[in-house]
């Protein structure tokens, strides 16, 4: 009975102050965006924020700052702050502001390492870029239902991502073939091994396995053995990854003014989670070389969706 | 007088050297940063650009959808064949004749045609053509510089393809493709030792700076040789392999190579080919620089620069013994000089691109100059510069998703003669899924080279004294040799089996065919009747049959494949009252059976058996060769220690009686050695 009447109390004075914050000569936003860039896929997220707010609630008051200049009082008198990418996210936290703050265009490594975060999550959540095991492993059960065996490589920061993957590909009569990478001198032994029989290498989003260095070796030898690769990228796709299960910075926008549109009608912040809504990129080159039939990007994408009990 | 000490200006200079390197390795990682946009935010993975690591030249052209028949010998066949070099490795192709000239000169042929210096083939390495321009133009296999394990896989085009690498590939064409810097062990040893003096020691590096993969390899390699032979040998190779990513749109390849080879060479008791040693070498430096905006789309600028050598040189005495025109008493002095010095400077830009989804088009032109500095092959002794131009272009249209048709033409033109068209029309159809029909008709021009051109040998007596010609220029210049060739082929892959099978029915109609033939020389030399070889291009050849090749496949390391083929060679040659030569080119009937298992983990077994019909590389009865057969045996044991992979093989080749693959009466047999490789 308390808390109805608290929330009842609460939904009362947002209302209010929306109704007051709506007039003019109000000089504090209601919408904070800080962004670690103003350019790419930064611009990118911060747009896609920005006009699907304006069309859903035309009257919020949005200001765009870059993290260069952040400082807590630049931060008062608004209702919720939102961080695109690491950066602007690590400067927020630093300052640990006492309103609303999701951060989004942020790996949940990146994420998890914040500073001064707090225990309960009532005031901070995040959009992540991760995209969720079930998801990967439903694509790939999807695109290649003749595949057996996934290939894992985990380095320190993909030990969850991996284990998760692993658990769920069991459970789907998947075998799972996994080696360690500690150092560089690592991955060539283990690509040799998980690769020994021809696999669909899943490549996480681990820098020290995966990243613009290594991917020449993980591509090639994939390739050699015959193995598709899943990446986390459209970029790894064009690189020559088979598959690639990503979610555009337009679509984390979009996704965050959907939070934002929330929390400013009075609803809690949601915990932090993965994007809803995602891309499934298809390499037809590298299909068509190693000889695999595979439906299009969009259909997969569609169907995936529709899985997900999403149209 | 103060000598200046040798150990500190020598320390200077190799720390100046390093220096240079590491400053060199320091911009490229400056590059890296800028050029790439990728900075140190943990969100750059999944938002980052990367470059194209597989593009259309390192992505294989699906069998089903090339042009013509191709094989592939990948890496795991390749180490399970044993074989100390590639050339071995064609026997596991159908249509094609492996023969030893010498215990270090294979000879390669496709269908035929060919003597001691087949030419009709052309043999690359990551784009750069192996044949040497100084004589006959065969391919020089011993100076390969690439070690078999740092092959990625061989790639044979079995048919014409002068549409898309001109002249040379006039019957067929072997691609070896290496392995890229970045995909080779850190370390890599190899020891091989065996029977008949068999020692090779090869060792490779690997090592990635940044954006930057190198590779070195080298090896030491010898054999005894044959028996009765005078052709024991010994190679010394480097090769070095560098992929660089400057930006996430443009990748650089260097390769560069070594190779000197020290031989005995000539005949016992023979005068004019007194046995003697040898030496030759051969390095090279190629840059390949592509630019890849796009998955669709690539631009590859290479350029190459080659030279070679042989030291050779010696003198005959003749004395009237040997020589019943000279007074009695009197001797001759014959000074010879087989040595030659080669310069290749070749530039080549391909560019491939899809203006439309169901469209790809690959174009290209390239120049290649050969400076050829051969005194004995060509009098008086002068340097010959020798160039060749070509234009390149293939058309590939995915008609519909059962109809793809391909439609190039190749350009050419030398020193000698005007552009010549090669064009060639092939239609692939998927029957059903997995089953695909293939057509193919075109025509192919072959460029007759310098020495077929102007080849003038002669040998001198006391410097003065004509004795002999050997070769004489022809009476005009040859036009380039033509073949057109139609095939119908039938591919099924059966991956639920991991069956696949080729089957081949071909025509290769070749006229105006160079050939060699005694005519009397101009000039009278006392010597041979007065008669020098002289080419004469009026020969012809049809050449018809069907080539086999199935092969079941259900793991990497676990094959069982059979080939066969069927040619059928005629020639005008009965017409011209010459020997029939071209007829017994290749034998009628060829096969084999290829066998790799695990049956135990960390074993592995690798079995070929060939048979070749009767055959001769040579025009003479006495030349020609029985039906043999042959069989190579292979046993390997993986002992991995840590992170170390080892493995102990044994491989036994030409298992079974003696028996001659070349000339009659040079007999070879069985040989075992053990090989030891460790990769960490």
């Amino acid at each position: 009975m308390r808390a109805a009447l608290r929330l009842f109390l609460f939904r009362l004075a947002a209302s209010l102050a929306l109704v007051a914050m709506a007039g003019p000569g109000w000089a504090a936003p209601h919408l904070i965006i800080v962004n670690s860039s103003s350019d790419g896929a930064y611009g990118e997220a911060s747009a896609a924020l920005r006009s699907q707010l304006q069309r859903t609630m035309p009257w919020v008051e949005i200001e765009e700052q870059g993290w260069e200049e952040m400082a807590a009082q630049r931060l008062e008198g608004s209702r919720m702050i939102v961080t695109i990418g690491t950066q602007a996210a690590r400067v927020v936290a630093g300052l640990s502001p006492r309103q609303p703050v999701l951060h989004t265009l942020l790996p949940s490594s990146a994420y998890s390492r914040l500073p001064n975060m707090p225990k309960s999550g009532a005031t901070v959540s995040a959009i992540l870029l991760d995209q969720p095991a079930e998801r990967q492993i439903a694509l790939i059960r999807l695109a290649l239902p003749d595949w057996k065996r996934i290939a894992l490589l985990t380095g320190s920061d993909s030990e969850a991502l991996n284990l998760r993957l692993g658990e769920l590909a069991r459970e789907r009569q998947l075998e799972v073939r996994e080696a360690n990478v500690n150092t560089d001198r690592d991955l060539y032994p283990a690509l040799q091994r998980v690769l020994a029989e021809p696999a669909v290498l899943i490549a996480s989003p681990d820098a020290q396995v995966f990243n613009s260095f290594t991917v020449q070796n993980v591509l090639l030898t994939a390739y050699r053995h015959r193995s598709p690769v899943v990446g986390f990228s459209s970029a790894y796709v064009r690189a020559g990854a088979l598959l690639g299960l990503y979610s555009t910075p337009e679509q984390i926008g979009q996704q965050a003014a959907e939070t934002v549109q929330k929390v400013l009608s009075g609803e809690a912040l949601p915990p932090p989670r993965p994007p809803r809504q995602f891309e499934v990129a298809v390499n037809a080159n590298v299909a068509r070389s190693l000889g695999i039939q595979l439906d299009s990007a969009e259909r997969l994408g569609n169907e995936l969706a529709r899985r997900e009990g999403r149209p | 007088m103060p000598q200046p000490h040798p150990c500190p200006a020598f320390s200077l200079r190799q720390f100046g050297r390093w220096g240079v390197l590491y400053g060199a390795l320091g911009a490229l990682s400056v590059a890296q940063a800028s050029g790439m946009a990728l900075g140190d935010a943990p969100e750059d993975a999944y938002l980052g650009d990367l470059p194209v690591v597989l593009s259309a030249s390192r992505l294989a052209q699906p069998t089903r959808e090339a042009p013509g028949a191709i094989t592939v010998i990948d890496r795991d066949m390749i180490r399970a064949s044993g074989a100390r070099s590639v050339a071995e490795l064609l026997r596991w192709v159908p249509g094609f004749q492996v023969g030893e000239a010498n215990a270090f000169r294979p000879l390669t042929a496709y269908h035929g045609l060919a003597d001691d210096n087949p030419r009709r083939m052309l043999v690359r390495v990551d784009g750069r053509s192996l044949y040497s321009p100084y004589f006959l133009s065969g391919v020089e296999w011993h100076k390969l510089t690439v070690d078999i394990d740092d092959i990625e896989r061989i790639e044979v085009f079995r048919g014409s393809n002068a549409t898309a690498f001109g002249s040379q590939a006039f019957m067929g064409v072997v691609n070896i493709i290496t392995r890229p810097a970045a995909d080779t062990p850190g370390l890599r040893m190899r020891i091989t030792q065996g029977e008949n003096g068999i020692r090779d020691r090869q060792v490779s590096i690997a090592q990635q700076f940044g954006p930057l993969n190198v590779r070195l390899g080298m090896g030491r390699e010898s054999d005894d040789g044959t028996k009765g032979l005078e052709d024991n040998w010994q190679k010394h190779r480097a090769d070095l392999r560098m992929d660089w990513q400057p930006a996430a749109t443009h990748r650089v390849e260097i390769h560069a190579g070594g190779v000197r080879f020290d031989n005995r060479a000539g005949t016992a008791g023979e005068l004019s080919d007194p046995p003697r040693d040898q030496r030759s070498s051969s390095s090279f430096g190629q840059i390949r620089w592509h630019w890849l905006p796009d998955a669709q789309e690539e631009l590859t600028l290479s350029y190459l620069h080659q030279s070679e050598r042989l030291k050779d040189d010696y003198g005959i005495l003749i004395t009237s013994a040997e020589f019943p025109l000279l007074p009695s008493g009197t001797t001759i002095n014959v000074g010879v000089d087989f040595g030659y010095t080669v310069d290749r400077d070749e530039l080549e830009l391909e560019h491939t691109f899809s203006p439309r989804d169901d469209v790809r088009i690959v174009w290209g032109l390239g120049q290649r100059q050969d400076r050829i500095d051969a005194p004995q092959y060509f009098y008086p002794g002068k340097a010959i510069t020798y160039t060749s131009r070509r234009l390149f272009g293939n058309l590939e249209w995915r008609a519909t998703e059962r109809w793809l048709i391909n439609l190039g033409a190749m350009s050419e033109e030398d020193d000698y003669n005007s552009a010549q068209l090669s064009p060639r029309l092939g239609i692939n159809f998927l029957l059903a899924p997995e089953h695909t029909l293939r057509a193919a008709i075109g025509r192919a021009y072959r460029q007759p080279f310098p020495f077929e051109q102007e080849g003038d040998a002669r040998f001198y007596g006391n410097g003065v004294i004509l004795l002999r010609q050997a070769y004489q220029p022809p009476s005009e210049t040859l036009a380039p040799e033509r073949l057109r060739f139609r095939e119908l082929g039938y591919l099924a892959e059966l991956e639920r089996w991991r069956t696949s099978l080729d089957i081949r029915v071909f025509e290769e109609r070749v006229d105006r065919l160079t050939h060699f033939q005694s005519t009397p020389s101009p000039l009278y030399p006392p010597m041979d009747d007065g008669e020098a070889k002289q080419p004469i291009g009026n020969r012809k050849a049809d050449i018809r049959g069907a080539e086999l090749s199935l092969m079941w496949r259900p793991a990497a390391t676990s094959w069982l494949g059979l080939n066969y083929s069927r040619i059928e060679v005629s020639s005008n040659e009965k017409d011209i009252q010459s020997k029939p030569f071209y007829k017994n080119s290749a034998p009628r009937t060829a096969a084999s059976i290829l066998a790799g298992w695990a049956p135990w983990p960390d074993w592995h077994f690798s079995i070929a058996h060939h048979y070749v019909g009767a055959m001769a590389w040579y025009r003479d009865e006495d030349d020609s060769l029985p039906a043999y057969q042959r069989t190579d045996l292979r046993v390997a044991r993986r002992l991995d220690i840590g992170t170390t992979r080892a493995e102990l093989a044994v491989t036994i080749s030409n298992i079974g009686a003696h028996h001659a693959e070349y000339v009659p009466w040079i007999k070879t047999g069985p040989a075992a050695y053990a090989t030891l490789r460790l990769e960490i």
